[in-house]
This record gives C-alpha cells, sequence and structure tokens, in this order.
C-alpha cells in the first residue's frame, strides 16, 4: 500500500479526532507509517476546535463524538480553515448524512468497514496530489508575480516612464479596460502583462491575441470559438481566447487592424459579456477584463472610417501612451546597461561596458524600432567588444539614415524638414502630436505638407488626405 | 444465545488487526491492551443506558462499539450490535434491547478474558490468526 510514496514531497498535516481509542489508534498508527505524515490525535471536539487554527492539511473526523456531530465540527472547520480538506469517517452508511456533509465541503465521507484503510489512503493520496499541485501553483505565481512587478521589469527613471508607472498601478488596482498605444518595440505587452499580474485577476489567464497575425475568416472562431462541424475544418468543439481569458485578462494587441464587422461582434460581447460559439446559439457568461494595444492613432482611424467610433470609446478607458525609446533620455543607457548584463550572463562573456562615445551614440540615435531595437544593437556590440569595453565602433545602427542628428551634410532647413518627416513616420502621421512633441505649430506642418516639403503615407503607400 | 454454549471457543480473532500491521506485534498487544480499557466499561454504561431506558445513549454507545466488535472479529455479536445500534435509534423493537445488551456485555467480558488469557500466555498471536 505504501510503495507509491514519494519521499520528497512536502509533509502533510493531518489530525485524527476520534474518540474512540482503539480505532484512534489504528488510524495514528496507520497514517504515521508514511514518514511525509504529521499527525495529531484528539478525541473530542472541544480540544480538536482549539487547534483547528492551525490549519491542518487534513482531518478525519468522526461523525459521532460525545460533545458534538461531525458536520457542526465540519462547518466549524471550514469557517476557520477553509483550505482543510475533511474526512468524515462514520460508522453508518448514511446517503442523507453523506449528502448533506459534502454540501457542508467534506472532501469524502468513508463508512467504518474492512477496507476504511484503503479508502482513507487513497483519499489522502488524491488530497495530497492536489496539496502539491497547489503549493506548485502558488510558487509559480509568486514567480510570475515577481516577473512582472513592473517597477523592476520595466526599466526606466525618465519623467514619461514614471508617469506611466502611475497608469500602470492605477489599472492594476481596478478593472478598467486599458487601451496601450505607442510605436512598435515600446513594450506595449510588457504593460498589459504587467497590469494583468498585479490585479486581482492574476489567479486566472492572462490572454493574448495578436490581433494582426490571424487571418480574418478564422478571427471570430478564434476568439468566440466554434462548434464542432460548424464550418469545414472544426472537427471538434473549441473554446475561444474570450472564453479562456474568463475571469483573467484577454489582450488583444494591433486591435486596429480588426476588420469593421469583427468590431461589431466584440462590441456586442463587451456590452453584453456574453458571448456564443460559431455554430451556436447558446450564450455564454463571461467576465474578461479588456487591454487593447495599437501602434496606430486610433482616433484617426476612427475618422478614415476604419475603426468604429462606438467601439473606440468602449476600449478607451485609461489610455496609456507608451513614450517612443527617443523620448525617454537616459532611460537608453539604463536599459543598454541592463540588455548588456543579460547577455554577458547568458554567454558567460565577463562583465561589459559601453565607454563614453558608445553612451553619445546611443543617445544621439532615434531608435525606430524602440528598445526591440537597442536590445539587437547592444547584444551584437557585446560580441564584437572583445575587451571590457565596448566603444562606439562596436554600436552598429541598423538604419544610419534614422540617426536623426546626423547633420555633416545637411543644412538647417534640411535638418529641420528631417526631423519633422522623421516624427511623422514614428508618429503614425499624427499632425497634431508631432506638432507638440516638437513644440511647433500644427499649421507650420500643414503648410510644409502642402508645399510638398513633408509627406503623409500610410503603410500602404497611400496618402493620407488631409485633414 | 446462550454464551455459555460457545464457552471454550474462541470469541475474536486478530486478522483484520493483522490485516493492518502484519509485522508489529507490539502494535497489536497495544490496541488490544486500549480495547481492554475501554470497551469493557463501554459496554457496561450500555446495560446502564438500556435498564434507563436512555435509548439516545444506547445508539451513542453501540455505534462506538460496533467498530471494535468488527475489528476483533467477534462474530457473535456483529448482527446483535447493529440490532441495538438500529432499534435505539429509530426507537423501533426497543423491548427486547434489555436482553440483547445483556448479551452482548457477556461475550465482552468473555472476550475480554480470553485476551488476557492470550496476553498472559504470550501465545495470542498463534491461537488468533
Amino acid at each position: 500500500m505504501f510503495d507509491n510514496i514519494n519521499m520528497n514531497q512536502e509533509p502533510i498535516s493531518i489530525y485524527i479526532v476520534e474518540d474512540d481509542a482503539v480505532y484512534s489508534k489504528i488510524l495514528e498508527h496507520f497514517l504515521s507509517l508514511n514518514p511525509d505524515f504529521r499527525v495529531k490525535k484528539f478525541n473530542s471536539a472541544k480540544e480538536f476546535l482549539k487547534a483547528v487554527h492551525e490549519k491542518p492539511d487534513i482531518v478525519t473526523l468522526d461523525y459521532t463524538l460525545p460533545d458534538s456531530t461531525g458536520d457542526k465540527i465540519l462547518s466549524q472547520v471550514k469557517e476557520i480553515s477553509p483550505e482543510t480538506k475533511v474526512i468524515v469517517i462514520s460508522g453508518q452508511s448514511d446517503i442523507k448524512i453523506a449528502i448533506d456533509l459534502f454540501r457542508k465541503g467534506a472532501h469524502d465521507y468513508i463508512v467504518k468497514d474492512e477496507d476504511t484503510q484503503q479508502r482513507l489512503w487513497m483519499a489522502i493520496s488524491n488530497i495530497r496530489e492536489n496539496i502539491t499541485l497547489k503549493k506548485e501553483l502558488a510558487t509559480l505565481q509568486k514567480e510570475v508575480e515577481k516577473k512582472y512587478d513592473f517597477n523592476k521589469v520595466i526599466i526606466g527613471h525618465s519623467d514619461c516612464m514614471k508617469a506611466v508607472f502611475r497608469l500602470i498601478e492605477k489599472a492594476s488596482n481596478t478593472n478598467i479596460t486599458v487601451s496601450i498605444s505607442g510605436e512598435t518595440g515600446t513594450g506595449k505587452d510588457l504593460v498589459a502583462k504587467a497590469i494583468h499580474f498585479n490585479s486581482e485577476r492574476k489567479k486566472f489567464p492572462f490572454v493574448p491575441v495578436n490581433v494582426a497575425a490571424i487571418p480574418r475568416d478564422l478571427l471570430e472562431s478564434e476568439l468566440f470559438g466554434h462548434e464542432k462541424g460548424s464550418f469545414t475544418g472544426a472537427i471538434a468543439r473549441r473554446i475561444g481566447k474570450f472564453e479562456e481569458a474568463n475571469k483573467g485578462t484577454l489582450f488583444l494587441d494591433e486591435i486596429s487592424e480588426m476588420d469593421l464587422a469583427m468590431q461589431a461582434k466584440v462590441l456586442r460581447v463587451l456590452q453584453e459579456q456574453e458571448l456564443s460559439r460559431v455554430g451556436s446559439n447558446e450564450l455564454i457568461k463571461i467576465s474578461v477584463r479588456i487591454i487593447v494595444a495599437t501602434n496606430r492613432n486610433l482616433l484617426e482611424q476612427v475618422k478614415r472610417g476604419k475603426f468604429r467610433e462606438d467601439l473606440y470609446y468602449r476600449l478607451l478607458g485609461m489610455p496609456i501612451q507608451m513614450p517612443a525609446l527617443r523620448e525617454r533620455g537616459n532611460d537608453i543607457i539604463l536599459i543598454a546597461r541592463h540588455f548588456i548584463d543579460e547577455f554577458c550572463a547568458e554567454n558567460n562573456l565577463g562583465k561589459k561596458n559601453l565607454d563614453v562615445e558608445a553612451k553619445k551614440k546611443l543617445m544621439f540615435y532615434s531608435f525606430p524600432g524602440n528598445i526591440r531595437e537597442l536590445k539587437s544593437i547592444v547584444e551584437l556590440a557585446c560580441v564584437m567588444s572583445d575587451s571590457e569595453e565596448i566603444k562606439a565602433d562596436h554600436i552598429q545602427m541598423n538604419n544610419q539614415n534614422n540617426n536623426v542628428l546626423q547633420t555633416d551634410s545637411l543644412t538647417l532647413k534640411q535638418y529641420t524638414t528631417k526631423l519633422i518627416q522623421h516624427y511623422l513616420d514614428v508618429n503614425s502621421y499624427d499632425v497634431l502630436r508631432v506638432a507638440t512633441l516638437l513644440n511647433i505649430g500644427k499649421s507650420t506642418i500643414y503648410r510644409m505638407i502642402s508645399n510638398n516639403e513633408l509627406k503623409l503615407y500610410k503603410n500602404t503607400d497611400e496618402p493620407i488626405n488631409e485633414p | 444465545m446462550n454464551p455459555s454454549t460457545n464457552h471454550k471457543a474462541r470469541l475474536y480473532n486478530l486478522e483484520k488487526l493483522y490485516g493492518i500491521e502484519h509485522k508489529d506485534a507490539n502494535f497489536v498487544k497495544e490496541v488490544l491492551m486500549l480495547f481492554l480499557n475501554t470497551i469493557p466499561a463501554i459496554s457496561d454504561e450500555l446495560v446502564k443506558a438500556a435498564n434507563e431506558k436512555k435509548w439516545e445513549q444506547v445508539y451513542f454507545l453501540a455505534h462506538k462499539m460496533k467498530a471494535n466488535i468488527d475489528l476483533l472479529n467477534i462474530e457473535s455479536l456483529k448482527k446483535e450490535i447493529r440490532v441495538v445500534e438500529e432499534s435505539s435509534k429509530t426507537k423501533i423493537n426497543l423491548d427486547n434491547i434489555s436482553d440483547k445488551v445483556k448479551f452482548i456485555n457477556s461475550i465482552i467480558e468473555q472476550c475480554a478474558h480470553q485476551i488476557k488469557e492470550d496476553f498472559d500466555g504470550k501465545t495470542f498471536k498463534q491461537v488468533n490468526r
């Protein structure tokens, strides 16, 4: 019977509540054969209830005690220590009592007979497995929480990042929908995870969906699930991402890529908090926190009829604008140091530092690919450097044209035009935003556009209509 | 139902106890000591409660004795203790309870005597297995 004991498992505390001295002795002896079980005996309800605050893992409870009954004690245990598993052991097989006990939270109901020990052993083995899994889960959750402690994971001391941290904290304390915007590579997904894993929903799933990565005709099934046979290829029932994220968080990345028909369906789900799988009329209630992200200007998309206005306002919730790396000043060096340390440790390269010129080179670069680009640049620099020092020569930019301060052969006017064009390129051609960022009048930009000095292009290279 | 008819036969056996712990004779002795220290006294209380027609108390005591009677395989009492338990619980057929508990008490007494004998003779293990 004890052959399958795993000696490496954590000890389990088991309290025996039994007034029958003989039976109590037998249970104690039987359970103590397993060195992982810490067994204590109590011969009355009164004596046991004094110790229940110690929160044992398991209690074997005799249903008939001189000073109380099993159901009363069970209720008290569940009130004081809800996690404790109670196995009621009774001298009689009474289905009504058993049902009542299960309703009150008993884990098992065992009748005293020839098989009692074996049944008890099975019940305890199951509980033990469950406890071990729960402990593992709790450990993993702590690790994940640690991993997404945003003050440690998202590096940055700049004012704009401090503002982002404040918003993350506020968003974590509520269920508000969050819309994160920012250029590619600014860490929008990291912010979404930080909000989820610091919120009340952290015990439930965080489900990311990259809308742009899913073919349009499959998106509905991906989000809402489908019934078997609802379309060609639907060989089995499948739950969708909304259901998967129930009680947790659904992160819809690149939301602006969703087509209008799908937007209407998502809007309905968000309004009603219920959905039906493709091929089914059954309505399924859900409770999902939504976080969306985009690298486009959603309001601009609304104006252009590409995004539903009602969905826009539904999703806007708390907007968090992720600053581009070039707007974060010294954060560039802080993040570069972090990536250098991480890469050198992973590759046994020894400690390396950036010299002054290398730092300058990084500070003067515009980083169109933001943090993702910085990471690849400094990792390459670590490889290229043969000493403890990383020099400017080791910093190889992916696209030298993006160095906005490369001014050697430019006049002031050319430089200004180039700078504004660059800001338009990396800010989704949002004229108002660029005007604010550069502290110039929007009419200046519009004038330069009408003079063909500046261009407004979408990703498809199709000119954008001026407002 | 007359205990004298089976006076010399073994009233109990340790098959189940050895089934729980087949190696540890000390454990078996310990359990038997507990049996001797508790069950005869409970049996006396059972007689008293039946005489006083305290049926709830009779039920409680019979219920407690039942598991011990099963554990020591006291065949002659397995059915009797259940009848007493059920009658006192349902309060039906209470007339015969007094006789039955006296019978139970007498068997428990003999059983205790046999166990003590087996302990003294140090042969209980062989005899009862």
